[in-house]
């Protein structure tokens, strides 16, 4: 069993190659670093993969569901943190999950619960009423994360998910991603070597949009 | 299978009303928007109403003046919501796209048209907002009434047709505008183009209703058939091809 | 050698946009529809001014007739394709629709000017006057507007793949202009003649004879201009791609 499936990826912007002919399987369960520079083409893959940019050539499967034939079931599965949080500034927090909840059609006290939950976990709970434009950018940060764990995800795609996050948010993240990651996929780009040795089981090496190394992390050579 | 349909239809509605209501309140908490909006309508129902009421004051005697001012005022009213609308509909998609939220829309397991039906719904009710204060303004001040042989009816749904078209074509071309070089320019000259169909049939629909032609007959039905479908082939068109507006 | 050796992997992997090699061979098939176009515009300029007799209302006015309607056909035509073609660039992602659409563009830009100026000077020959807002000409001017802004839209959008993203849909969403322009006069009650009905062409047959082949020359005048257009565009985008590969 599989959980990502990429085979011959191409994708161009404009004139330039941002991914050439990228194969590669990911199993489901573990944490997989993508290494790379700036520009090499992971923020394209993780785009491709969270259906949000369409591949020029090639295959990309989430759990044997296709990104182009089936992108509705794709994003049931996943959960995107990027560098930017996805919250409404002029809603609290609260709303702002509301909101995500109704939209992956979770019934209200479901959602209730998991909001709930999710927050007593990264400790948000006294600000689930504010509105989000006057929270710090950490805290920023954490309602993000809960807004991409609210329909409980098999695949998480973390973009550079620790830049902007305090120690402590790390810490919470890293744990809630060391709980799952018997049964849930974590694939991780970071330009933190160190942390991403430490937290991956295996990783990807991509330069110039193409695939130049991979392997289980003790055979990382710190190299991209 | 059929249900299967009819459900998959059901919840995408619902994923719009979500949308149009997260809009709303946002709008209501920051407020701006829709007061400059009414703002911006009401000086250039000033200016208009100036220019008419001056320009009739050779014929300021005879009632040829309330029937020029019947005629020409009518028209005003739409060209006015015309280009409020480019205050309303601009942001609807260019404000997300700036703020990055818009990847969350794209990541929701909805399909692309619930995306863009909950931005058609936001911006219609957000332009009917502004009518509902607009619309008595203009009549006083551009010195125009509707006939009182005309049903009520007819004037509701020639404003909440008219509305709703100029609503489809804002959102598409707010999200036609989100990747050009220099936004404020280029979102008239997409907005204009596709917005002026519905303007020049409103301009017709409603000097027929202000001077009083009957319903029936050729006119006013017609036109408002013809309004009707453009209304259809707008939104039917742009919520075909909106999922590509999200994954470009 | 190397960047050749790239090129040539680069073009049979991403499908770009691939101009012949070296120098052209003599093609036959390009030159017969050129010789082609020749001799059909020869005949369409016979047809027109000395085959087709004076017509009874119109009297020799029917000469411009035949330039008036053949553009305005082929330039709905033009749009068409470029709705096609944006379709089928959104279905496929490939570049070469884009250039054909947008190509398209122009040249039915191109045609509806003309539509536009020999029904000013018609206008003028039977009414006095080179506008007189009429539905259709209203409509066919809109027509022109809208796919002027999509030239300029077109232009505002920086990044390659993203302006053909972009462009198709407004391409797509642009074409109820089009649709409009065609039944404006069956709609509204207007000066204009309605010529081809439910019963077929309202005329006689050498008018007939003549307005076909008007619409068989233009339509391979439009057809030759396209491939052109087409080919000098895909060769400037190959010299801007080999460009851009030596930088890096």
């Amino acid at each position: 069993m599989v959980s990502i499936h990429v085979d011959g990826l191409t994708r161009r912007y404009g004139y330039r190659v941002a991914l050439k002919n990228v194969s590669f399987e990911i199993p489901v369960g573990g944490v997989h670093a993508l290494f790379g520079n700036n520009g090499a083409g992971k923020t394209t893959l993780l785009r491709i993969i969270s259906t949000l940019l369409q591949p020029h050539a090639g295959k990309v499967e989430v759990f044997g569901f296709d990104i182009e034939e089936e992108p509705i079931e794709v994003r049931k599965r996943i959960g995107v943190v990027g560098d930017k949080p996805l919250l409404y500034g002029e809603l609290t927090g609260r709303e702002n999950l509301k909101f995500y909840s109704d939209l992956y059609d979770l019934e209200t006290s479901t959602a209730n619960a998991i909001i709930e939950d999710l927050a007593e976990r990264f400790d948000v709970k006294r600000w689930l009423d504010e509105p989000t434009k006057i929270l710090s950018t950490g805290l920023r940060k954490r309602f993000d994360i809960i807004r991409s764990l609210l329909h409980n995800p098999e695949l998480f795609l973390l973009d550079e998910p620790f830049s902007g996050l305090d120690k402590d948010s790390t810490e919470v993240f890293r744990n809630y991603i060391e709980d799952k990651r018997e049964d849930r996929t974590a694939i991780v780009t970071t330009h933190n070597l160190a942390l991403g040795s430490e937290i991956c089981d295996d990783f990807i090496t991509l330069r110039k949009g193409e695939i130049v190394g991979k392997g289980p992390i003790s055979e990382f050579d710190g190299n991209i | 299978m059929v249900t299967y349909e009819v459900n998959v239809m059901g919840s995408g509605f619902s994923y719009a009303l979500a949308i149009a209501k997260k809009d709303l309140i946002t709008q209501m908490r920051k407020r701006f928007e829709a007061f400059s909006m009414f703002l911006f309508a009401i000086i250039a129902v000033f200016v208009l109403g100036l220019v008419l009421f001056s320009s009739t004051f050779i014929i300021a005697d005879s009632p040829t003046r309330i029937q020029v001012m019947t005629e020409i005022g009518s028209g005003m009213l739409w060209v006015v919501v015309f280009f409020t609308g480019m205050f309303g509909f601009s942001p609807v998609f260019i404000s997300e796209s700036e703020t990055g939220t818009l990847k969350g829309l794209s990541l929701a397991p909805i399909p692309g048209w619930s995306v863009y039906l909950g931005k058609v719904i936001y911006g219609f009710l957000l332009m009917g907002l502004v009518e509902i204060f607009l619309v008595p303004i203009a009549m006083g001040l551009l010195g125009f009434a509707f006939s009182p042989e005309i049903s009520p009816l007819f004037i509701l749904i020639t404003f909440a047709l008219g509305t709703l078209d100029l609503a489809a074509v804002g959102a598409m071309a707010s999200a036609l505008t989100m990747p050009a070089e220099s936004k404020a320019t280029v979102y008239p000259i997409v907005y204009f183009p596709t917005a002026t169909t519905a303007l020049i049939l409103l301009v017709e629909i409603t000097r027929m209703l202000a001077i009083g032609l009957p319903i029936i007959g050729p006119g006013i039905l017609e036109l408002l058939i013809l309004l009707s479908g453009h209304v259809f082939a707008m939104v039917m068109l742009s919520a075909a091809v909106f999922q590509f507006t999200l994954t470009a | 050698m190397k960047l050749n050796c790239n090129h040539n992997v680069h073009i049979d992997v991403y499908h770009r946009i691939e101009p012949s090699k070296g120098r052209e061979e003599v093609n036959t098939k390009r030159v017969t529809l050129y010789i082609l176009t020749l001799v059909i515009t020869f005949v369409y300029l016979y047809m027109v001014w000395i085959f087709a007799p004076p017509e009874v209302n119109l009297g020799e006015r029917i000469r411009i007739f035949f330039q008036h309607v053949a553009p305005a056909l082929i330039g709905y035509l033009a749009f068409g394709v470029t709705l096609v073609c944006g379709v089928l660039y959104l279905w496929k992602q490939d570049l070469r629709y884009d250039l054909v659409g947008a190509a398209s563009i122009k040249i039915g830009l191109v045609f509806t000017t003309i539509t536009l100026l020999s029904g000013m000077i018609w206008a003028n020959a039977s009414w006095g006057v080179y506008w007189n807002w009429d539905p259709r000409e209203t409509t066919t001017l809109i027509l022109w507007i809208a796919y002027a802004c999509l030239i300029a839209y077109r232009a505002s959008v920086n990044d390659r793949d993203v302006r053909a993203q972009y462009g198709s849909i407004f391409g797509i969403v642009a074409f109820p202009a089009v649709i409009l322009s065609y039944i404006s006069i069956r709609v509204w009650e207007t000066l204009h003649p309605i010529v081809i009905t439910g019963e077929g062409l309202q005329m006689g047959a050498e008018h007939g004879m003549t307005l076909m082949l008007s619409l068989i020359a233009i339509g391979l005048v439009y057809a030759l201009i396209l491939e052109l257009t087409y080919r000098i565009d895909s060769v400037s985008e190959r010299l801007m791609e080999l460009r851009m590969q030596r930088s890096e």
